[in-house]
């Protein structure tokens, strides 16, 4: 279980030790990583906590359909929570944007660092999210997946019906864009 | 250095960096070095949900899982043998009270009737008070004497109490005989006679009526028998 929850980079063998014994601390385990994973795709906060809420209680609903032999517990609870966020873009028909908000989200963790490195790294971090809105739906995702998330390549590609080689290729060209758009966005 | 390569190796530096892990030093392209500080950049957008949606998460938590789901929440530390063992004590410290007390009740049962032994009957102070009520309103100078009398009370009491035994059992022997007959008690009697002759042999003198009474003594009409 303190595998699964360290990294989610496991295999199926580590999610068989905790499966069955307590969902309710796999719960509590992935629910900040959920949480920063919805954040990273809506504007809104109380969206953010409403679509964490309800991920873990369709989770709690469909517990009894979790087959570890097809794939890790971060896969499958991953894949209940993009389902929910296509939904949520379906319903709103709208995209995010860190643009009107003119500053760092007020949920956003900061570091243990000098008061100016904060200023620097809240910046830094404002302009990330601000230019990753600009990407495709599916470049936003992958990296979503990887970096708020913490998923292995295995497991996005589960979630996004990829390759675990694809998920590879797309990770490291949506980066490469991500980048672009950053030095498009200094200039 | 294609690109599912290169693709491959900044998917490996990016699973050590969330890891936790340093990033070795070694040689890589420029583009991927550049990349991979993008990607330590991103590993730090870390946000938190609120303390009221974290204490609504607990709350949903308990509902689903019981209290045990919390972070703080300890397990408890009792095996099942242990949990067994404390059963079994508490029970014997129950078995141990009831024993205790039912002795407690036997000794003072034995201590109450062994007194009592010793002591006599105990004085029955009711019925000096009963008697003492009437005497009290008919001549006052005899109330002092009420005691000697109650202490004579149980004497007076017994008395009666053993006739009335020996009549009970006599009565019964009385009712037998009658409901035996005369003719089964008494030998040489034909069994079942009733009236004649015999009649006046074994019974005496039994009214005939009207003047043939062996006896002249008519007891349908006494004084005037015949002569």
């Amino acid at each position: 279980l303190q595998a699964v929850a360290a990294g989610g980079m496991t295999d199926n063998a580590s999610i068989d030790a905790g499966l069955g014994l307590d969902f309710g601390e796999l719960f509590r385990t992935y629910q900040p990583r959920i949480y920063n994973y919805f954040r990273c795709r809506v504007q809104s906060q109380e969206d953010a906590e409403d679509l964490t809420g309800q991920t873990f209680e369709r989770a709690y609903m469909h517990r009894g359909k979790f087959d570890a032999a097809k794939g890790t517990f971060a896969a499958w609870l991953y894949s209940i929570a993009h389902n929910i966020l296509a939904n949520y873009y379906r319903t709103h028909q709208r995209r995010s944007t860190y643009e009107a908000e003119g500053g760092l989200p007020a949920d956003l963790m900061t570091s243990v660092s000098p008061p100016e490195t904060q200023v620097i790294q809240a910046e830094t971090i404002s302009r990330l999210l601000r230019n990753l809105r600009h990407l495709n739906e599916r470049d936003q995702e992958v990296i979503t997946l990887k970096f708020a998330g913490q998923l292995s390549n295995k497991d996005i590609g589960q979630v996004m019906r990829l390759k675990e080689k694809t998920v590879s290729v797309v990770l490291w060209r949506a980066m490469q864009r991500l980048h672009r758009q950053l030095e498009e966005d200094a200039t | 250095v294609n690109e599912q390569q290169l693709a491959d190796l900044f998917s490996k530096r990016v699973d050590h960096l969330l890891g936790g892990e340093s990033l070795p030093r070694s040689e890589v392209p420029e583009s991927l070095q550049q990349i991979l500080s993008l990607a330590k950049d991103m590993s730090q957008v870390q946000f938190q949900a609120s303390p009221a949606a974290q204490a609504a998460f607990q709350a949903q938590l308990d509902d689903w899982f019981g209290p045990t789901a919390g972070p703080t929440a300890s397990r408890p530390k009792f095996g099942r043998w242990d949990m067994l063992s404390g059963k079994v004590v508490a029970l014997f410290i129950s078995i141990t009270v009831a024993l205790v007390t039912t002795l407690a009740t036997i000794i003072v049962a034995i201590v109450v009737i062994v007194k009592g032994v010793i002591s006599g009957p105990p004085p029955q102070t009711p019925i000096p008070t009963l008697t003492g009520i009437p005497s009290v309103t008919a001549e006052p100078a005899l109330t002092p004497t009420v005691a000697p009398t109650g202490i004579l009370t149980p004497t007076a009491t017994v008395s009666p109490t053993l006739p009335s035994t020996i009549d009970t059992v006599e009565a019964i022997t009385v009712v037998v005989t009658v409901e035996l007959g005369v003719d089964d008690l008494v030998p040489g009697l034909p069994p079942g006679g009733e009236g004649g002759q015999d009649d006046d042999r074994c019974c005496g003198d039994h009214d005939r009526g009207h003047g043939n009474d062996p006896d002249h003594h008519d007891e349908d009409n006494p004084g005037q028998g015949h002569h």
